[in-house]
């Protein structure tokens, strides 16, 4: 498919000091719905705004559909942006908030009036065209803001944390909303986020930013599954990372930490004797007795049980210190007595291709 | 039950000790204004009570003193003037401040601000010498300079507030809509702080309307209608001067109400 973005060698120095972005490069097929993924000060921010037009990269380029808009002032691009605190204008009515972009085009009043109509009525809106953005709740007013970016029906559009400022029961249906709208739509989007659920419900594609530059890009699965490196393991989803040493690297690797030792499958890359990181997925563990003959089995003693509705989730700490997650999906008979309780001990077991191995410096 | 109307009791004697206390501020307040008000309607050449009776004489004498009217048309003009001046300088000077950083940007905001808390009679005395240096004559348009100088930070402040509390994104959002960035600055700037531009400009306005310390200094021959009534008043407080009074008093009430109206639909267009 072809790339509507390519993002080509940009950074971005705040200040002469601070690297807000560090030569990432990020092409974007057309129809995509890519997040960037990051806490505060990765850079996600800077990025999306310069695709906006708000910020000028020091260096590298972007295109956009194949023309050069690196230095293209905002009012000059083919792409809308849904602002995080919205931005509605305070002095216009909703449907004067949606009709703003139009009547910059300066496109009839007829075909204004019937293209804000059919944006207000996408987002459900029809009957609230009247009212100023103080009359709206946050939820009207997130609306509004979203009809008034894609009624120009840019090439791509930018949505930057557009779910934050609701709340939570409101952000889920608006996660599926939309997505129904991206499909509805066809268009590119590109969302920031430092909401990880978000990101892996809502995203074709998600890229993971750490300090500028981008830690991973992939498929909400390949992130989950098969991070790159520990800092994506423990920010996409939660991950119990163990510190250790490799002793073998035939038939498979074998790792060594106080007393533990986990086999976990063939990589390239390790020689023994190395330092290495293990982490594991707390849904991944299974529960086993003391003397089970399994491959992994790691003894741990509980130290709380955290009751999350649908699931459980044991928090244990191992012999050597280390603080080990379990979560246990509670079953139709919702049988909490079969979970060991605080202050008792338990045994793990985990599949050798439940363990994802990284070098040291992969951090 | 005897408690209960004891209460009452106390209450109703609080209520009553509570509406004398406002009466008493409103009086304080507005009786002097109903004084002027009323002998400048009453019949007699002196402030006496009991009033004489009903006259409209000092009204039309009013109109047929020249030299009253045209110390309110000079006044008119001063203000007038002396408010545009403020606001073509003024709100780009609060722009700068909001918008820009350049050196020395703490400085010029207090100096912006200084004329404001200097007194009068400095700021008249400092321009006259400077007006006398560079040779300028006297005159009416001295006079709008100088109250220009103090009104400034009256325009400045309130503007530079009203930017302060702007958010910068609806900027952002309109150029993302394709807004130019004149378009931004019509359609979406100057509404949100077009009752800051009114509401100071009104106040610059009264505050030249009736200013006497820097016009003294800077006016030549010419008289604005707040000098003309001092000048006059050597003579004694006439029913003539009551019946100006009055009408300021009016003219007052129709700008306050211009000012709440336009205001109240710079909320709701």
């Amino acid at each position: 498919m072809k790339s509507i973005i390519e993002i080509d060698g940009v950074s971005r120095t705040f200040g002469g000091k601070v690297v807000a972005v560090d030569n990432v490069q990020l092409h974007v097929a057309e129809g995509e719905f890519v997040t960037l993924l990051g806490p505060s000060g990765c850079g996600k921010t800077t990025l999306l705004r310069m695709l906006a037009g708000f910020e000028m990269p020091d260096s590298g380029s972007v295109r956009l559909d194949g023309k050069d808009v690196t230095f293209l002032p905002p009012y000059r691009r083919d792409v809308n942006m849904v602002f995080q605190d919205y931005a509605l204008f305070p002095h216009l009515t909703a449907a004067k908030n949606v009709g703003f972009g139009l009547e910059r085009q300066k496109l009839d009043r007829a075909e204004i009036g019937k293209r804000v109509e059919s944006a207000l009525q996408l987002v459900g809106l029809s009957a609230m065209a009247d009212r100023m953005p103080h009359q709206l709740s946050g939820g009207q007013r997130q609306r509004v803001a979203l009809a008034r970016a894609i009624v120009r029906r840019p090439r791509v559009l930018l949505l930057d944390e557009p779910l934050s400022a609701l709340d939570a029961n409101l952000r889920e249906a608006m996660q599926v909303e939309l997505k129904h709208l991206h499909n509805k739509l066809g268009i590119t989007f590109i969302m920031v986020t430092h909401d990880q659920t978000e990101a892996l419900v809502m995203s074709d594609r998600i890229v993971v930013m750490h300090r500028g530059r981008i830690a991973q890009a992939g498929t909400p699965s390949d992130l989950y599954d098969r991070p790159a490196s520990t800092y994506v393991a423990s920010f996409v989803g939660t991950s119990n990372i163990v510190e250790g040493t490799i002793v073998s690297v035939a038939d498979g690797i074998a790792f060594e930490r106080q007393g533990l030792r986990l086999r976990c499958l063939p990589l390239p890359g390790f020689s023994p004797g190395q330092r290495a990181l293990a982490a594991i997925r707390p849904e991944r563990l299974r529960i086993v007795n003391a003397g089970a003959k399994e491959a992994n089995v790691i003894a741990c003693t509980v130290e709380e049980r955290l009751f999350h509705g649908n699931s459980v989730r044991l928090r244990c700490r191992l012999a050597s210190g280390e603080v080990f997650l379990c979560d246990r999906q509670l079953n139709a008979s919702r049988d909490l007595g079969a979970l060991p309780d605080a202050g008792q001990p338990v045994h793990f077991a985990a599949d050798p291709d439940s363990i994802a191995l990284f070098r040291e410096d992969s951090r | 039950m005897a408690e209960t109307s004891q209460n009452y009791t106390a209450s109703r004697i609080g209520d009553g000790v509570f509406g004398a206390a406002i009466a008493a501020i409103l009086a304080y307040l507005y009786l002097p204004v109903a004084v002027l008000i009323i002998f400048s309607f009453n019949d007699s050449n002196t402030l006496t009570l009991p009033l004489s009776g009903f006259t409209l004489k000092w009204y039309e004498e009013l109109f047929g003193n020249s030299d009253l009217k045209k110390a309110l048309f000079n006044s008119f003009y001063v203000a007038t003037l002396a408010t545009a001046l403020t606001v073509v300088i003024g709100v780009p000077a609060a722009f700068a401040l909001d918008r820009m950083n350049f050196p020395g940007k703490t400085l010029f905001r207090r100096l912006v601000l200084l004329p404001l808390v200097l007194p009068g009679i400095i700021t008249g005395i400092a321009m006259l010498n400077l007006f006398k240096l560079m040779g300028f004559r006297l005159g009416l348009e001295t006079v709008i300079i100088g109250h220009a100088t103090a009104l400034l930070s009256v325009v400045v402040t309130q503007v530079f507030a009203r930017l302060q509390r702007l958010n910068r994104n609806l900027e952002e959002a309109a150029a993302d809509l394709g807004a130019k960035p004149w378009e931004t600055f019509f359609y979406i700037v100057l509404p949100n702080i077009r009752s800051a531009i009114i509401g100071s400009a009104l106040l610059s306005f009264t505050l030249s309307f009736d200013e006497i310390p820097v016009t003294f200094f800077l006016t030549g021959r010419d008289n604005t209608l707040p000098m003309y009534i001092w000048s006059t008043m050597r003579r004694g407080i006439t029913p003539e001067i009551n019946a100006v009074g009055t009408l300021i008093v009016a003219a007052s009430l129709v700008l306050i109400a211009l000012s709440v109206w336009m205001l109240r639909s710079n909320e709701r267009p």
